[in-house]
């Protein structure tokens, strides 16, 4: 049992269901898909860093094709822009929604592909309590606007909207940038097939979520009463323990 | 057999006016029934009495200015006989109450002003006062106050308070779920209006302001977001060429 963490991918829960990031949460293992997944992102991730193909694992042999197909969809996107790579995003909602003064600086370097290119890495300083965190697969800076970009390997879900809108806001305040593009991009590990599905937030919808989020952080964080459990679609794969409309429905 | 929906609230000039009194009291919280079974397998859904005092009030005005009940006739019947040993011993006493319950309505008169009118309807209302069950005999001393809510809650069905319990419709899981959805949604705080959010992107006197404008405006329906956001374009090109 661990107690939730904001996240920018559980934001359609949260933000639905304030009582769902009240309660703790059961402890997971990552399942073969999740793990497949990973490792595609870890593969991808040198890649791009890269900029050029990378010897693969004996194991991660099986996705070549859909790693090659990957690249050749994203190395143009690249050419003239700056790229972070695994950008670690915090956010504080209440007070006020800036970016705090906690994201790691960017390690650039030039390469051949693009302006230059920043392999960030995995967190290393602690998550902080009313935090969101997020983390943005690719983020591409180019003349004034930001597209971030989602890998994913699994299935197309609506939870997916609501988690690249948060990681925009969070690209467009530490960026400083007025309207971010964003696309989950779906990686058929089987038949290296690419999907995108791309959103165009603008201030205006960037403003609109920061309320939305600060709403939700104050019945998540602040209130004293214990918030009504809301449920709806976001309720699949709620880890909450001790819903009481988990508690009903299991009845 | 007609889909059952929850009910909509309307207004005295709703497309229906007869039954404006009707359609405006006619769906029951579902927080203030309980359900209950008597012997002989009837089964039943009883509604909270001070829950029903209140949608008066909130239809007529406090009880005994905008409505009230007045004791008619009330009585101690004589009921079924009580037996010891195949023996009569005595019998059942019954508590009836009958009573008018009044109240006033503003009504449109022929000219199209309102005006109150006084209505009032008579019902009965019953109660056990000497009875048995399986502990023996007994008294209930709180039979004329029971009677007394009885009649008063039949006189308010006969105007349509609560019809969508008397009609049999809690019997029907899908529209109690359907009504705890609809109360659920009539209690959520109600944000500031589309012209009140408009007042404020066009009041915006920076682009800080601005942004706390919209910031502010989260949680609107598409239709409103659609509305507000040309003002909000307006607003800040005009904020930015200043």
């Amino acid at each position: 049992m661990t107690q939730s963490v904001l996240s920018a991918s559980g934001a359609r829960r949260w933000l639905a269901c304030a009582l769902s990031a009240r309660l703790p949460e059961e402890a997971s293992s990552p399942g073969p898909a999740a793990i497949t997944g990973t490792r595609f992102h870890k593969a991808l991730e040198g890649a791009i860093t890269a900029q050029q193909w990378v010897d693969l694992d004996p194991l991660d042999e099986h996705m070549a094709p859909a790693l090659r197909a990957t690249l050749e969809w994203v190395t143009p996107q690249l050419s003239d822009a700056e790229v972070l790579v695994e950008q670690a995003y915090e956010l504080k909602p209440l007070g006020h929604y800036e970016q705090i003064p906690q994201k790691r600086e960017p390690q650039w370097r030039e390469t051949m592909g693009c302006s230059r290119i920043a392999l960030t890495g995995h967190r290393e300083y602690p998550m902080r309590y009313g935090c969101i965190y997020g983390t943005a697969d690719l983020v591409i800076l180019s003349k004034g606007s930001a597209h971030v970009i989602d890998w994913k390997t699994g299935k197309k879900s609506d939870d997916h909207e609501a988690q690249l809108l948060t990681l925009a806001l969070m690209v467009a305040e530490a960026e400083k940038v007025s309207h971010v593009r964003a696309s989950a991009v779906y990686v058929n590990l089987t038949n290296a097939k690419i999907t995108e599905r791309s959103w165009l937030f603008d201030a205006f919808d960037l403003h609109l979520h920061a309320g939305a989020i600060v709403s939700s952080a104050m019945k998540i964080l602040v209130d004293k009463a214990m918030p009504d459990a809301n449920p709806g679609p976001h309720c699949h794969f709620c880890p909450a323990i001790g819903c009481p409309e988990k508690l009903r429905t299991s009845r | 057999m007609a889909k059952k929906t929850a009910p909509q609230i309307t207004t005295i000039d709703s497309a229906h006016p007869n039954l404006a009194l009707w359609e405006s009291v006619q769906a029951t919280d579902p927080d203030f029934t309980k359900g209950f079974s008597r012997s002989g397998g009837f089964r039943g859904t009883a509604i909270n009495h001070t829950y029903q005092t209140k949608r008066a009030t909130q239809a007529f005005g406090p009880k005994g200015i905008g409505w009230g009940s007045k004791i008619l006739d009330e009585k101690y019947q004589d009921g079924a006989p009580i037996l010891h040993k195949d023996q009569v011993i005595g019998r059942e006493v019954v508590h009836v109450v009958h009573i008018e319950l009044w109240y006033f309505l503003d009504v449109r008169g022929k000219d199209g002003s309102f005006e109150p009118r006084r209505g009032s309807i008579e019902a009965f209302g019953q109660t056990t006062f000497v009875g048995t069950n399986k502990h023996g005999t007994y008294t209930d001393e709180e039979a004329p106050k029971k009677s007394l809510t009885d009649a008063e809650s039949k006189a308010l069905a006969a105007l349509g308070f609560s019809s969508d319990v008397h009609m049999g419709l809690f019997d029907d899981n899908k529209y109690v779920n359907d009504l705890k959805v609809a109360v659920a949604e009539s209690e959520k705080p109600k944000g500031p209006s589309l012209e009140e959010l408009k007042a404020k992107v066009e009041a915006a006197a920076t682009l800080d302001e601005l942004k706390a404008a919209v910031t502010a405006a989260s949680g609107i329906s598409d239709a409103d977001r659609a509305a507000l956001k040309p003002v909000y374009l307006a607003r800040k090109a005009a904020l930015e060429a200043a």
